[in-house]
């Protein structure tokens, strides 16, 4: 009997001394989920003075976004449609990435050479590399952002993310268009989501988000504010994230977009 | 170093002799268990020591060839848990990426030493008996039964001021456990024990894996895996000769 004890108490506390996983004593922060996917950025860059942006490229882009509802899509937009940032954030693309200066001109993930389905397919080809999602709160004068990104492949390089404020049904003059000065302007960037802490100034090329060699799987959040116009509904809010790799000369690559 | 199957082929052919020398004459027969404290250690330079443990238990058999010296073979289910610890941290263009791994995993082997053993009798206590020190030395086979693992890998990336922590926890599935160990290792143990005259025996031996026990196609980041084994087992002679 004692000795069957002995086995017994040798065997359950050799069962008990067997190691336990260990793990990080790290607190987790709060991260969205990221869906392995890419999105084509559908973009028009227009004026409201001209008389074609008005007329068949309004329609045209309006057909795109209910043809292609799932891609995103922005109006870059050059005149004053009520003192926004429109005009530099206008200005900023065309020059970085070339966008012939007649207007209008369509162009998919910023490159005015390529259609739709070009650039679907050379982001298919390409997988996807990385991708983000975001939650917005409205605080008084305030928009909060919340961003999470997630690459989906092992890469190298520097990448951005630019976080562009879109504004839908902007009230503004069009010339051509059936509704003239009442023109419900769609998807325009007025502005950009700056980082929380006020260590980096907004800036339309973004923030460094990843350097170096990045493993798949790396996730980065990145909570940034914008100021809000008391004119702007709830539901006409939403922002483009841009996400790009910096070249070594300066020059940003489009990877994906993302809005929701 | 030996092949793996020239290790197999003098592994089988020392049991071979076991098994003829225990037909022989009055065979000692018992169970024991114990416990493991593993080490484990990794080919590459940068990889750290690690160290686990488990428990044993299994059954013994023994005969003697002359009245010090003895063959003998166990048959010992062998579980042998450790983590891996893995850290790495980088900073680039002011971004500073941490990361905490810990990799656990656990199999349990099936050890077949077979060894022969030098006993001598050192005290005339009525507690003593003939062999109440012995040492011994021998083969060992491990055969790979099963196990379970686990990876939890801690993610902290810090940039403007901000913080994320993201862990990923993964748990290996047995077919992946499977690719990941070798199916069979052989190693060398050597050992001391003390056996009271009352047929329980307290043993002490280590040892160590003469091949890797991860396979070729699966090595880890840190390369080939090797493990030291320290065990601390009690048996229990329940026929053939009492000491």
């Amino acid at each position: 009997m004692k000795k069957k004890s002995i086995f017994l108490t040798m065997f359950i506390g050799a069962l008990i001394l067997g190691s336990c996983q260990k793990k990080s004593e790290e607190v987790a922060t709060p991260t969205l989920e990221v869906a392995e996917h890419n999105s084509t950025l559908i973009a028009k860059h227009t004026w409201i003075g001209c008389g074609a942006c008005g007329a068949w490229a309004f329609e045209q882009f309006a057909n795109s976004i209910e043809n292609n509802p799932n891609e995103v899509y922005i109006a870059f937009k050059q005149g004053d449609i009520g003192e926004f940032a429109n005009q530099a954030i206008y200005d900023h693309f065309q020059a970085a990435f070339e966008i012939p200066t007649a207007t209008p001109t369509f162009h998919n993930n910023l490159n005015a050479d390529i259609d739709i389905s070009t650039a679907q397919s050379a982001q298919e080809a390409a997988g996807v590399v990385m991708n983000a999602n975001y939650t917005m709160e409205l605080d008084g004068d305030k928009i909060k952002l919340h961003t999470t990104t997630k690459f989906f492949q092992t890469s190298e390089g520097r990448y951005r993310i630019t976080p562009l404020l879109i504004i839908d049904n902007i009230i503004a003059p069009q010339a051509a268009h059936p509704d003239t000065t009442n023109t419900r302007h769609k998807k325009v960037p007025v502005d950009v989501a700056a980082p929380i802490g006020g260590v980096t100034e907004p800036s339309y090329d973004g923030y460094l988000i990843a350097s170096g060699d990045i493993k798949a799987g790396y996730t980065v959040n990145l909570e940034c504010e914008v100021d809000r116009d008391p004119s702007w509904a709830t539901e006409d809010i939403s922002f483009a994230i841009l996400m790009f790799k910096e070249n070594s000369d300066g020059s940003l690559e489009f990877v994906n977009a993302f809005t929701k | 170093m030996l092949s793996r199957s020239k290790m197999k082929s003098t592994f089988l052919t020392l049991l071979f002799l076991c098994t003829f020398a225990l037909s022989f004459g009055q065979i000692e027969f018992g169970p024991k268990a114990g416990y493991n404290q593993v080490f484990v250690s990794f080919s590459a330079s940068n990889a750290p020591e690690v160290s686990g443990n488990g428990f044993n238990s299994g059954v013994f058999l023994q005969k003697d060839l002359t009245d010090k010296l003895y063959v003998g073979g166990e048959f010992l289910l062998s579980l042998r848990t450790y983590n891996e610890e893995l850290s790495f941290d980088e900073t680039v263009d002011n971004i500073r990426v941490r990361s905490e791994s810990f990799v656990y995993r656990a199999p349990l082997y099936l050890d077949i030493p077979v060894f022969v053993k030098y006993a001598m009798n050192l005290s005339a206590s009525r507690y003593s008996s003939d062999k109440l020190l012995s040492f011994y030395a021998g083969p060992q086979a491990s055969i790979y039964m099963t196990g379970s693992g686990s990876s939890h890998e801690t993610t902290i990336v810090e940039l403007l001021d901000q913080i994320t922590v993201e862990p990923t926890d993964v748990d290996f599935t047995k077919p992946e456990l499977k690719e990941y160990f070798s199916p069979f290792h052989m190693g060398i143990v050597a050992g001391v024990q003390f056996s009271l005259s009352a047929g329980l025996n307290f043993d002490l031996r280590v040892t160590r894996s003469l091949i890797s026990t991860n396979r070729n196609n699966a090595m880890d980041e840190y390369g080939k895996v090797n493990n030291t084994l320290l065990q601390f087992t009690v048996g229990y002679n329940i026929f053939g000769s009492k000491y």
